[in-house]
C-alpha cells in the first residue's frame, strides 16, 4: 500500500505513545508551548488559513468558529470537545482518544488559548470505557508535568480539562443536545442562533469541536497552514479518518488526503468485498448520508465537494460498505429503527414523522405493505426535512429513507408485489 | 427502604462540585454513580439523589428515563448489549441477539432467572471494523458468533 501523509496518525505507531513520557520524547506538547507565546489571534488565523473544517459531520470552517467567540474578557469561555461519537459507521474518535489521549488534550490546549478559555471539557460517550479511562489518566499526568492546572508552562495561562461521561444517547453529539446534557437537563438540542459560540453552555459562549478536529491543531501549528493544504483538495484542505465496515477483506480506520478516490479506499485499501460478493452501495458518510449505488461510488472522490456533488455527504467519514446480497428494505428497517429510536421527541416532524417511516418499512418488510407506501415513504421523508425541526436528526432521519427508496425502487416495490425477496434479510421481527 | 451512599461514593460525590461553574451539571456524574452504587436507580435512589443535589425527584426522573445505559430496574449481574446497527447488522448480529434469548430463556431487557444476564440490542458501539460487536458490562467483545457468545457467557462466573 502506498504510503499516504499522516498529520493524525503520524505518531500512531510509536509503542506507548499514549504515555506522556513518550508523547512528550516524540515532540509532544511542544506547539501547546509555542501556542501560549503567540498571540491567540495569531493561533486562529493559523487554523483559519490551514482551511481546517470540522470533522463532527458538518465540515464548518474550525478557525472562523472560533473567531465567533466574543473578545470580552470578563465573560467565562468554555472548549468542549465532542467524543460522543455515535453515529452509525463511525469509530475513529475512539481510536484517537484511547491511543493518542494526549494529542487531543494538546489541540485542546491550544484551542483554549485561542478562545482564552479556562475550563474545557470532554464529552465522551458512556460506552467508550477505554477512553474515558485514558483521557483521565492522561489528564491527571499533565496535572503532574504542570501541562494542565494552574501557570501551565510557567506562564500566566490556567486550564483545567474535565471529562464527563455520556450515558447512551445519540443525540447528545448534536452540539446543543451535547450542551443540554452537560447542564443536567435531558439532551434535548435548543433552537439556534443563538449559536453556542455566542451563548453556549451555561449560556455562556462555548466551542464545540470534534475530537478529530482538535487533534488536528498541533500539526498545523508546527508544520503551517500551508504544508496542511498540500494536501487534499482547495475546498477540503488537508487529511481526514474514514472507517471502512462491512464485508471488505481490511475493514479498519484510515487517513487519507481529503479527495482520495471511494473507489480505491474500497478495493484498495480495503482490499475489496469478501469472496463471492460485489458491490451494491455504499454509505459514504455514517448512516445520517445518502446512499450510493454502487455506480455512483465508483466515482465518488472523499471530500465535501465530491461527496455533495453525488448528492450526499462526506459526514462523519463512516464508510459502510454494501454487498450485492444484502435486501434494501431489510437495510432501511434498521436504519429507519435508529432514528426512531434516538429522536428526541421535541419536534413533532421528527417524533411522528420517524416512528411513521419506520412503521411503514416494517410493514412492508413483513409482506404488509401497500404500493401507496413507496410514495408515502418519499411524501413523508420530504415534509420532515429541510431545517422544519429544531436540529438536524430529522433530515438524518429522511435522507436514507428517500435515497434507499429512490435508488432501490423496484426492491420495495416487489416487496409489496410478491411478497418475496430472496435477497439477505433478517426475517423475524427485531 | 432508605438508601444512602458509602463514605467513599460521598467523596466522590463532594468532588463533582468542584467540576463545574453551575452545580446542575452534577447531576448525569452522580446518576453514574448512584448506578455504581446501587445496581439501578430505583424510586428509593432517585429521592436520594434528587435531595443531594435539591433538585425535584420528578426532574431526576425524567433525566434518568432519557438515558439507554441508566437502569430504572433491576439488571443482571452481567449486562450484554449487542449492537444491531447497520454493519453489525449486516454482519449478522440480530441472530447472535435472537440466539442468545432463545439459549438463555429470556425476553430482552428482562433478567434471567438466576438473575446473572440482563440482554438487550443497542445502537452503533463504535466498533464496526469487528462486527458483530457487543459489550457485556464495560468490556467489548469482537467479531462475535453464536458459538462464541455461548462459550463467554459460559465463562463467566455467577
Ligand atoms: C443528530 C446529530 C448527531 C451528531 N453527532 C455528533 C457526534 O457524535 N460527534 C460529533 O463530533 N459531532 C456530532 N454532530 C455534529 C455536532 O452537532 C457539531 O456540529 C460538531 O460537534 C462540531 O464540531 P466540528 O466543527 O469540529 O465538526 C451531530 C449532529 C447531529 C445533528
Ligand atoms: S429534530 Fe428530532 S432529535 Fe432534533 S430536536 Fe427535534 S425532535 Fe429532537
Amino acid at each position: 500500500m502506498k504510503d499516504f501523509p499522516k498529520v493524525l496518525f503520524e505518531r500512531l505507531e510509536i509503542p506507548n505513545i499514549h504515555k506522556i513520557s513518550v508523547f512528550q520524547e516524540h515532540g509532544g506538547y511542544q506547539m501547546a508551548k509555542r501556542a501560549l507565546q503567540m498571540a491567540p489571534e495569531e493561533v486562529t488565523k493559523i487554523v483559519t488559513d490551514s482551511g481546517l473544517r470540522g470533522r463532527g459531520g458538518a465540515g464548518f470552517p474550525t478557525g472562523m468558529k472560533w473567531s465567533f467567540v466574543p473578545k470580552d474578557a470578563s465573560k467565562i469561555k468554555y472548549l468542549l470537545c465532542n467524543g460522543d461519537e455515535s453515529e452509525p459507521g463511525t469509530f475513529k474518535d475512539r481510536i484517537l482518544m484511547e491511543k493518542m489521549p494526549h494529542l487531543l488534550l494538546e489541540g485542546m490546549i491550544i484551542a483554549a488559548h485561542a478562545i482564552d478559555c479556562h475550563r474545557a471539557y470532554i464529552y465522551i460517550r458512556g460506552e467508550f470505557t477505554e477512553s474515558i479511562a485514558a483521557l483521565e489518566k492522561a489528564i491527571e499526568d499533565c496535572h503532574t508535568e504542570n501541562i494542565l492546572g494552574k501557570n501551565i508552562f510557567g506562564t500566566k495561562f490556567n486550564l483545567e480539562i474535565h471529562v464527563f461521561k455520556g450515558a447512551g444517547a445519540y443525540i447528545c453529539g448534536e452540539e446543543t443536545g451535547l450542551i443540554s446534557s452537560l447542564e443536567g437537563t435531558k439532551g434535548w438540542p435548543k433552537v439556534k442562533p443563538p449559536f453556542p459560540a455566542i451563548a453556549g453552555f451555561n449560556r455562556l459562549p462555548s466551542i464545540v469541536n470534534n475530537v478529530e478536529t482538535l487533534a488536528a491543531v498541533p500539526w498545523i501549528l508546527k508544520n503551517g497552514a500551508q504544508a496542511y493544504r498540500k494536501f487534499g483538495t482547495e475546498k477540503s484542505p488537508g487529511t481526514k479518518l474514514f472507517c471502512l465496515s462491512g464485508p471488505v477483506k481490511n475493514p479498519g480506520t484510515y487517513e487519507l488526503p481529503c479527495g482520495f478516490p471511494l473507489k480505491d479506499l474500497i478495493f484498495d485499501i480495503g482490499g475489496g468485498l469478501l469472496d463471492d460478493l460485489n458491490l451494491k452501495a455504499v454509505i459514504p458518510g455514517g448512516a445520517s448520508a445518502k446512499i450510493l449505488t454502487a455506480e455512483e461510488a465508483l466515482k465518488t472522490t472523499l471530500c465535501y465537494e465530491g461527496c455533495q456533488t453525488m448528492g450526499t455527504m462526506l459526514g462523519s467519514g463512516g464508510v459502510i460498505v454494501i454487498p450485492h446480497t444484502q435486501c434494501m428494505v431489510d437495510l432501511l428497517h434498521v436504519v429507519s429503527y435508529f432514528f426512531k429510536d434516538e429522536s428526541c421527541g421535541q419536534c413533532t416532524p421528527c417524533r411522528e414523522g420517524t416512528g411513521w417511516m419506520h412503521k411503514i418499512v416494517d410493514s412492508i418488510l413483513h409482506q404488509r405493505g401497500r404500493p401507496e407506501d413507496v410514495q408515502l415513504l418519499l411524501d413523508i421523508s420530504e415534509n420532515i426535512q429541510g431545517g422544519r425541526t429544531i436540529c438536524a436528526l430529522a433530515d438524518a432521519a429522511a435522507w436514507p429513507v428517500e435515497s434507499y427508496v429512490k435508488k432501490f425502487k423496484q426492491e420495495f416495490v416487489d416487496h409489496i408485489e410478491k411478497k418475496a425477496c430472496n435477497l439477505y434479510k433478517y426475517s423475524a421481527s427485531l | 427502604m432508605k438508601v444512602s451512599f458509602s463514605p467513599k461514593a460521598l467523596k466522590e460525590f463532594n468532588s463533582f462540585e468542584g467540576l463545574f461553574d453551575n452545580p446542575k451539571s452534577r447531576l448525569l456524574p452522580t446518576l453514574h454513580l448512584a448506578q455504581r452504587e446501587f445496581g439501578h436507580l430505583s424510586t428509593e435512589v432517585i429521592d436520594y439523589v434528587a435531595a443531594l443535589l435539591n433538585l425535584p425527584s420528578a426532574k431526576v426522573m425524567q433525566v434518568a428515563s432519557f438515558y439507554t445505559m441508566l437502569h430504572k430496574k433491576s439488571v443482571g449481574k452481567y449486562e450484554v448489549t449487542i449492537c444491531t446497527n447497520i454493519t453489525c447488522a449486516m454482519m449478522k448480529s440480530r441472530e447472535l441477539l435472537a440466539h442468545t434469548l432463545k439459549k438463555l430463556n429470556v425476553k430482552e431487557k428482562d433478567m434471567t432467572q438466576d438473575k446473572k444476564f440482563t440482554i438487550r440490542r443497542e445502537e452503533c458501539l463504535g466498533a464496526c471494523d469487528k462486527a458483530p460487536a457487543l459489550r457485556i458490562n464495560d468490556t467489548y467483545y469482537y467479531n462475535v458468533t453464536p458459538e462464541k457468545l455461548d462459550k463467554i457467557l459460559e465463562s463467566l462466573p455467577s
